[in-house]
């Protein structure tokens, strides 16, 4: 059986144009270098 | 450039070269999942992105796929196929349908929190309708249309999404159970595409239409004529006369039902006429023997008070009295009643028996007394009770004479002499008659 609610949660709303802005002002564009950068900076600094 | 940053890239690469295989496989969904994961280890690998932002397009979240395609050309801002991609769908003719259709879609999304489902499907088949490829209105409508058990519509739905994305596991999931609840789980592949797909035309494919015949206006006339007159005459011939014999029977047989109602109250009326008419004679009957009791009562009651004042009065000495009363009691001898014969016996003996000798005594004392009236009165009372006595006749007689009243006289002599010849009073009337 299908738990029609629990599969409806499931939807979220899609980004509109309006908010495209503050989507790319927001965005997080973090990697994996940036993580390894940021280690290693607190490490040198340790 | 360090190690770390190189192996990083080559993972990315790696996520990025599965991603494609998925992609070519239509497997958008895991291939979104990937080129994430690649992303996240090369923020730079603008191939990730643009794949990204064009599996997004596909989809139909048009949005996120520009949103990838801007980053990745400020990232890249030469020879990126990003810059093609954002004019393409600038450009787009239906750029304005696809903003509109996700609007609809988040329109229907504050729906079903709302609990407005049958609005929440208006939305989504309007958000479908400006977008085709909106797998997640597709998805979404097809979960709402299985909630209401619109089985076939939701596999429709469904299938459409699994063309544009495959291995959408919830689509995947819908899917299954669309198809269980549909009964059709033996059906899959082929079968299933000939299930849900709609045929399409394809160009080799020849319509061949139907044969138009053009008519005139003269002979549309004509036909519409012969028509009516088709109608009419089957309404005439057919129709009628069944509604005629329907009538006709109906009325035949509500004739024969008010008939033989009229039959039976008749009967019912003569019936009661009968019942009415024994109840009239019982009644006149009854009438008649009460009248009769209360007059025999009335009689009684008469008699009886009537017989006991005769007694009274004799025994009181009021002879004439008792006599005049006694006289006027009628039909002595119709009396039956015990108790009224043992008065009557009673007061017979005393005014038939003795009255009368004692009224002529009272006669003789009057004409004595020179009240030759009162003497008369008490003379013919005497009489009345005892008609055939001679010597109150004689009495009377003289007394009639001295009156000079000689007609009345000698009819009283004549009828002594007559009726008692032997008696000493029928020599003395002769005597006084002039014999």
């Amino acid at each position: 059986m299908l738990d029609f609610k629990e599969e409806l949660k499931k939807f979220k709303k899609s980004t509109e144009f309006d908010d495209i802005q503050d989507e790319l002002a927001n965005i997080d564009i973090t990697d994996m270098n940036d993580v390894v950068f940021k280690i290693l900076k607190e490490l040198g600094n340790k | 450039m360090e190690l770390s940053e190189r192996k990083n890239i080559r993972i990315s690469n790696a996520f990025f070269n599965l991603a494609l295989e998925y992609a070519e496989q239509n497997n958008l969904y895991y291939s979104a999942i990937l080129l994430k994961k690649s992303i996240l280890f090369d923020k730079k690998n603008i191939d990730s992105r643009n794949l990204l932002g064009l599996i997004y397009y596909t989809e139909g979240e048009i949005v996120d796929a520009l949103i990838q395609w801007v980053v990745s050309n400020n990232i890249v801002k030469n020879n990126n196929l990003a810059t093609y991609f954002i004019d393409c769908v600038q450009n787009d003719p239906n750029y304005n349908q696809l903003k509109d259709s996700i609007k609809y879609y988040n329109a229907a999304i504050d729906d079903i929190n709302q609990e407005r489902n049958d609005l929440a499907m208006m939305h989504l088949n309007k958000a479908i309708e400006l977008n085709p490829q909106y797998v997640k209105a597709l998805t979404l409508l097809a979960l709402l249309q299985l909630q209401i058990k619109e089985n076939i519509k939701a596999g429709s739905n469904l299938y459409l999404a699994q063309k544009i994305d495959n291995g959408n596991f919830v689509i995947n999931k819908l899917m299954n159970y669309a198809l269980k609840v549909t009964n059709k789980k033996e059906i899959r592949d082929k079968k299933l595409s000939n299930l849900y797909s709609k045929k399409k035309i394809e160009e080799d494919d020849a319509i061949i239409p139907n044969k138009y015949i053009k008519i005139s206006t003269s002979q549309k006339i004509i036909f519409s004529l012969i028509g009516v007159f088709v109608g009419f005459l089957c309404y005439h011939k057919i129709v009628l006369p069944m509604i005629r014999i329907s009538y006709e029977s109906n009325s035949t047989s509500q004739i024969i039902t008010y008939a033989d109602r009229l039959n039976d109250l008749n009967k019912e009326i003569n019936d009661l006429t009968k019942e009415k008419n024994e109840l009239q004679n019982n009644y006149d009957y009854v009438n008649t023997r009460l009248q009769n009791y209360e007059e025999q009562n009335k009689n009684f009651t008469f008699r009886f008070e009537t017989l006991n004042s005769v007694i009274s009065l004799f025994d009181q000495g009021q002879i004439a009295e008792a006599a005049r009363l006694y006289i006027s009691i009628e039909n002595k001898e119709q009396i039956t009643d015990e108790t009224l014969v043992a008065l009557l016996n009673a007061a017979r003996s005393r005014i038939e028996g003795l009255g009368s000798e004692k009224l002529t005594n009272l006669g003789t004392d009057s004409w004595n007394a020179n009240n030759k009236d009162q003497a008369i009165s008490y003379y013919t009372l005497s009489l009345n009770l005892d008609p055939d006595n001679p010597e109150t006749m004689f009495l009377l007689a003289r007394l009639y004479q001295s009156l000079n009243r000689i007609e009345e006289a000698n009819s009283l002599f004549d009828k002594v002499i007559a009726e008692h010849p032997d008696s000493n009073y029928a020599r003395r009337s002769k005597e006084a008659r002039g014999y």
